[in-house]
């Protein structure tokens, strides 16, 4: 272990000195930080953004509804033809779809695991910033859609 | 006329490490009397966990204390697992122990670039982000997020590593050593730093014992206590590490207790590296329609050793899916109670070292 | 800057013949034009030279730390410092309600002005034929320390006036810190003016031909350095204005442009203590080949960039151990000095 008792006068002062040189060195280093937003970081492919919802993968258990913590999933009736072997394998006979209350949610991933057939999923979408305060509760086919092309680039 | 006058080092403060308030007495610039009031940042975090099913109460944890999250969960996953009699598969317990030895080690590094700047220094406080940053793109590679992350569930973890994440984390247990090195030398080497934390902030042992006080703080009083050691719950008896003790109880020892606390992480999150198993990373039968139905009785609390103390839920469950009753016991909270005692007696300027050097969280304190 | 005295006095420029008892009156008033012209020069170099040590400022530590300091104004980011003026300028004006108000206006500005009274007394130098200093008297080097001694009163004044508990502490610690350094650093001066043999620092630069006289008294240097850097206010020594313990120090009621104005004032500070000590121990414009102003810029570069890593890379002490250093330790070092300085004057027989 170390020494307890820490430096004297003598071996102090020189201790002081050499941090100081220690820091003066640092200053001919290569820079750590990047100038945003010309030069952007990647994402982890596993990084958890935005809802997306697969309208033909629905299935309208409500599964999602009941596991989401702070009630951001909320199902609403919503009339939607699916082709026809999406109906046969994901038969969703009471219309229900989810929507999600964006400005809510806390992205924990909950309800991308319980789902059954995979039809919700948590996508690499972080940037949701609006000029205007827009409706943020997300209708069942706003949730396919990418953030470009709801709102246009220029937000 | 009056010679003690009463100042209040009020919830906005520059170095009070959160939203702290003390109440200090103070004659001439020596300290009288410091009395904390806390309860600025109540979320109501063990209501809200007993409204919903098990594996909701998991979001509320992890904002406990944001700094170190992943202990938190593992606090309420030990307890519920203990509850539910669930079976974990070997590598989820080896990936677990690794991803919390690596909290620790950001947790610390916040601690430390947090504490020069309350004692005036500007630049470790870059450095020290500097490193953590490389930590938390491990997590971001990992699991997908940097600082809350929802990754432990009932039976497992979410998610495997990636062989991209086993690089990085090889990389960076290379390089961290040496850096720390350097950080360190910046302030235990400086005769300021040394004369400015030396015999401040005295908490004997038996004052320790009594105020219930645990983590870094027993340690460096004297007492050698760590749960990790003394009563271990994952494999912590298959890896060898050390655990530092000090005698004098100052800020000075307990910054030594910390600093060397980082280095046996990265010991442990070598070893980890080598002995990691194959198999499942989850348990099948917990897994997704089972996430609602889940129905527990009984009561259980596993302690765990948090980077600022013990850490441990109690759970309550009445056999159905929802909990009867979450209780938290934090760290912080029984730590900040000994900082009446701390203060007597000393001046101003030692106010924010002491503070400082207990490392409370206010997420944690008021829940 | 008396060459513009010297063409006057040559050409004998009366506004009117105008003679009040047998003196010249326009002659007089002329010479009173001429010393407002040369006082607004040195405000405006002194000026510049702040905002320029600003920038290096904020640029050398962000450099030190690893990242791009101020990059999006202007070229490498130099007009940062004319933005941040604008926004100081456009904040409301808060006076507390129980301050005392002329007390609370007027601090800021003693803070700011031994800046522009001890530029008016150093040589710069010769650049060429100019001889490039404004006043040179025989007492100059007491005139110096005297505004010197100026500046923490302001911090006092600003931090009693605001109805403020830490700002109270502040102005305390302040008046602690200033009359605790003080006498080590005169006593300092004192050996400094026997060795050379006269009050003006135009004679002890003079004399600095041969040897600077960091050599002679190097303990005298070591005090002096020492002091200075407590008279700044800068971290390892910034008790007036501790950041993260007082809130603010004394100048926590001061927002808006009276804030600006204390930061150009620390600033300018800075560069005339850089300015005083490179002068007075260095030698300023003499140099071995030939003297002239690029020596003096030289050497308080160095001392600049030697004051911002203080700042930039040490904590800070506790304001008893502080207190200590000064009176245990500079004053017998200083007086030791003092008496090293006056065997070397008494052995070599006079002054330089």
């Amino acid at each position: 272990m170390q020494d307890e008792r820490g430096p004297g006068p003598l071996t102090g002062i020189a201790g002081i000195i050499k941090g100081v040189w220690y820091m003066f060195i640092q200053g001919f280093k290569p820079k750590v930080t990047k100038q945003v937003p010309e030069e952007k970081l990647e994402y982890g492919h596993r990084t958890t953004g935005r809802v997306f919802l697969n309208m033909d993968a629905c299935i309208g258990c409500t599964l999602c509804e009941q596991i989401c913590p702070n009630g951001t999933i909320r199902m609403m009736t919503w009339a939607y033809q699916k082709s026809p072997e999406f109906e046969k394998k994901y038969p969703n006979k009471r219309q229900i779809y989810p929507s999600v209350d964006v400005a809510i949610c806390t992205h924990c991933n909950l309800c991308e695991e319980i789902c059954p057939t995979g039809a919700i999923t948590l996508e690499a979408e972080v940037e949701e910033w609006h000029m205007r305060r827009e409706n943020t509760r997300y209708t069942p086919p706003m949730l396919n859609k990418k953030e470009n092309e709801l709102w246009g680039e220029n937000r | 006329m009056e010679k003690v006058v009463e100042v209040n080092f009020g919830p906005q403060h520059p170095s009070t490490h959160g939203v702290l308030r003390i109440k200090v007495k103070l004659d001439g610039e020596i300290i009288v009397d410091a009395q904390p009031v806390i309860g600025y940042l109540h979320r109501n975090a063990e209501k809200l966990s007993e409204m919903g099913l098990y594996p909701k109460a998991l979001i509320y944890m992890d904002r406990l204390d944001y700094v170190a999250a992943l202990n938190m969960e593992l606090g309420y996953i030990l307890s519920v697992e203990k509850l539910m009699d669930v079976e974990t598969p070997e590598r989820a317990q080896w990936i677990r122990m690794m991803m919390v030895e690596l909290n620790r080690i950001a947790s610390h590094l916040v601690w430390l670039g947090t504490h020069g700047l309350d004692m005036g220094m500007l630049t470790p406080f870059f450095y020290c982000w500097r490193e953590r940053e490389r930590v938390l793109r491990i997590f971001d590679e990992i699991t997908g997020s940097r600082l809350l992350y929802n990754y432990f569930s009932i039976g497992g973890v979410y998610s495997d590593l990636t062989p991209k994440g086993i690089d990085m984390i090889k990389e960076f247990v290379n390089t961290f050593p040496d850096r720390l090195e350097e950080i360190q030398s910046i302030f235990q080497k400086s005769y300021i730093y040394a004369k400015r934390t030396k015999g401040v902030g005295k908490l004997t042992l038996d004052d320790a014992i009594a105020y219930g006080v645990t983590g870094p703080l027993l340690r460096a009083s004297g007492l050698k206590w760590d749960l990790r050691k003394n009563q271990p719950y994952l494999f912590y008896e298959k890896v060898n590490f050390d655990v530092p003790v000090y005698t004098n109880g100052d800020v000075y020892s307990r910054f030594l207790v910390r600093v060397e606390e980082m280095r046996q992480s990265t010991k442990i999150v070598k070893q980890v590296l080598e002995k990691l198993p194959d198999g499942d990373f989850y348990n099948k039968k917990y897994a997704k329609p089972m996430l609602v139905r889940m129905k527990g009785s009984g009561e259980s609390y596993v302690p765990t050793e948090s980077p600022k103390g013990e850490f441990g839920v109690y759970v309550i469950g009445d056999g159905s899916t929802i909990p009867y009753r979450v209780r938290i016991r934090s760290p912080s909270f029984a730590n900040l109670q000994a900082v009446s005692i701390m203060l007597k007696g000393y001046k101003i300027a030692d106010l924010t070292a002491t503070v400082s050097s207990v490392d409370p969280v206010f997420g944690e304190v008021d829940r | 800057m008396s060459i513009l005295y010297g063409i006057l006095k040559f050409l004998h420029w009366p506004l009117w013949n105008w003679y009040l008892y047998g003196y010249p009156a326009g002659l007089w008033i002329m010479y009173f034009v001429d010393a407002i012209i040369e006082v607004v020069l040195v405000f405006a170099v002194a000026m510049l030279v702040v905002v320029i040590l600003v920038y290096v400022f904020r640029k050398y530590m962000a450099d030190i730390q690893n990242r791009i300091g101020p990059n999006r104004l202007g070229p490498w980011g130099s007009l940062q410092l004319i933005a941040d003026v604008f926004k100081l300028i456009q904040k409301q004006d808060i006076i507390p309600k129980n301050a005392d108000r002329i007390a609370f206006r007027v601090a800021p500005y003693i803070i700011f002005t031994p800046v522009i009274l001890g530029m008016l007394v150093i040589p710069f130098g010769n650049a060429s034929i100019l001889q490039l200093m404004v006043v040179n008297f025989k007492y100059t080097l007491l005139f110096l320390v005297a505004a010197m001694v100026i500046s923490p009163l302001g911090e006092v004044i600003g931090g009693l006036s605001s109805h403020n508990k830490f700002a109270l502490y502040g102005a305390l610690r302040s008046a602690a810190q200033d009359i605790g350094y003080e006498v080590p650093m005169m006593i300092s001066v004192l050996s400094l003016i026997i060795l050379a043999g006269s009050y003006s620092i135009n004679d002890i630069v003079n004399a600095q031909k041969h040897i600077p006289f960091v050599i002679p008294e190097i303990l005298g240097f070591i005090v002096f350095f020492l002091a200075m850097i407590a008279k700044q206010s800068i971290p390892p020594f910034d008790l007036p204005e501790s950041g993260s313990e007082l809130v603010s120090g004394f100048s926590t009621e001061y927002s808006g442009m009276r804030y600006g104005i204390i930061y150009m004032g620390n600033f300018g500070f800075m560069a005339l203590a850089s300015v005083v000590v490179a002068t007075l121990y260095f030698g300023g414009p003499v140099g071995p080949f030939f003297n002239s102003v690029l020596w003096i810029a030289v050497k308080s570069a160095v001392f600049m960039i030697i004051f911002l890593l203080s700042w930039i890379a040490l904590g800070r002490v506790r304001v008893d151990q502080f207190l200590n250093m000064g009176w245990k330790y500079l004053l017998p070092i200083s007086i030791l000095n003092l008496l090293i300085s006056s065997l070397i004057a008494i052995y070599f027989g006079g002054a330089f």
